[in-house]
């Protein structure tokens, strides 16, 4: 039987994760530079699709800068069912995304997909990204009102 | 460094704030009044876009009456990704709450996303122990013009108007 306080840090393990993956969506949504960047690794690596990989803070910092956010397009990066393994000090999780835009017509999905992701535990306790793979599997043809086109 | 009771504490108010948080979907989009009214506190305040402040029971009351519930029309208050802060005291325990929300309707041409925005909530430790809603402040990025079936336009403000900017609907 596993202590009740390894039951507790397992529970704590997935809230922390859960943060990070919620801090993504909400800071590059909203703008929060300095969230989205402390969510990942020092040397974390971010596939986006059609992209070359992001690989370091530089790199994701520069690429947060290009992306747009509110007010000047409001979009929503969401995720639903979460499915997080725990292993020690490392997590990979599988989530599906889907992302809401302002379109002409009204909002819509822009695209919808799922995050391949391992995360790992840090220095200071809390779960940052190490990677991130977008996998884009649909997507409008259509570009949103104040967004930049599909790649 | 906190003792596991603590610790426990914490991890059960999250998933008690979750509760409440998903109470106020399931509670307006079924017509569940009491469940609804019961993520309340006696003094809350919801301030839905475009429509009088709502203060106490008695007008959150009358604000869910006069909104649509299932079977008059079908919609889902779809709410994601709550980031919740949670801060204890000896005056009280008091969290603060952003989430991301969508609200799905029924069209003539198939279900389309009505609005989607984001929910920025108080909810405090009632005295038997719940968490409820002290304040919530819907704001609204992207609206639709057309008015989904069995359901009211929304009304018009200068948030929906701002939402609607750019699209179709701004022009009608």
């Amino acid at each position: 039987m596993t202590s009740i306080e390894a039951r507790v840090l397992a529970l704590e393990d997935e809230q922390d994760i859960l943060r990070t993956l919620y801090a993504y969506g909400h800071s590059i949504d909203y703008g929060l530079e300095a969230d989205w960047i402390n969510c990942w690794t020092e040397d974390a690596v971010l596939q986006w699709p059609n992209r070359p990989p992001l690989k370091g803070h530089d790199a994701l910092r520069t690429a947060f800068r290009n992306h747009t956010h509110a007010p000047q397009a409001f979009h929503k990066h969401v995720i639903v069912e979460p499915r997080i393994d725990i292993s020690g000090d490392r997590a990979t999780v599988r989530t599906m995304f889907a992302r809401l835009d302002r379109y002409p017509s009204g909002p819509a999905v822009r695209s919808f997909g799922r995050y391949l992701d391992v995360l790992v535990r840090c220095k200071d306790g809390h779960w940052r990204f190490q990677e991130r793979i977008c996998e884009r599997e649909a997507s409008r043809a259509e570009t949103p009102i104040g967004a930049h086109a599909p790649v | 460094m906190a003792s596991i009771e603590q610790r426990l504490q914490h991890l059960e108010d999250e998933q008690a704030i979750l509760d409440t948080l998903y109470g106020y979907g399931h509670g307006l989009d079924y017509g569940h009044e009491d469940a609804w009214i019961d993520c309340w506190t006696e003094d809350a305040i919801l301030d839905w876009p475009g429509r009088a402040l709502m203060h106490g029971h008695a007008e959150l009351r009358t604000g869910y009456r006069n909104h649509t519930h299932a079977p008059q029309a079908w919609h889902k208050h779809v709410l994601v990704e709550p980031r919740i802060s949670i801060e204890y005291s000896v005056e009280g325990d008091r969290a603060t709450v952003m989430s991301m929300y969508a609200r799905l309707d029924r069209y003539t041409d198939g279900p389309k996303i009505r609005a989607f925005g984001r929910y920025r909530d108080t909810l405090v430790r009632c005295k038997d122990g719940k968490w409820r809603i002290k304040e919530r402040y819907p704001e609204i990025e992207s609206i639709r013009k057309e008015a989904p079936i069995g359901v009211e336009p929304f009304p018009d403000s200068p948030e929906a108007r701002k939402a609607l900017a750019g699209t179709q609907g701004e022009k009608s």
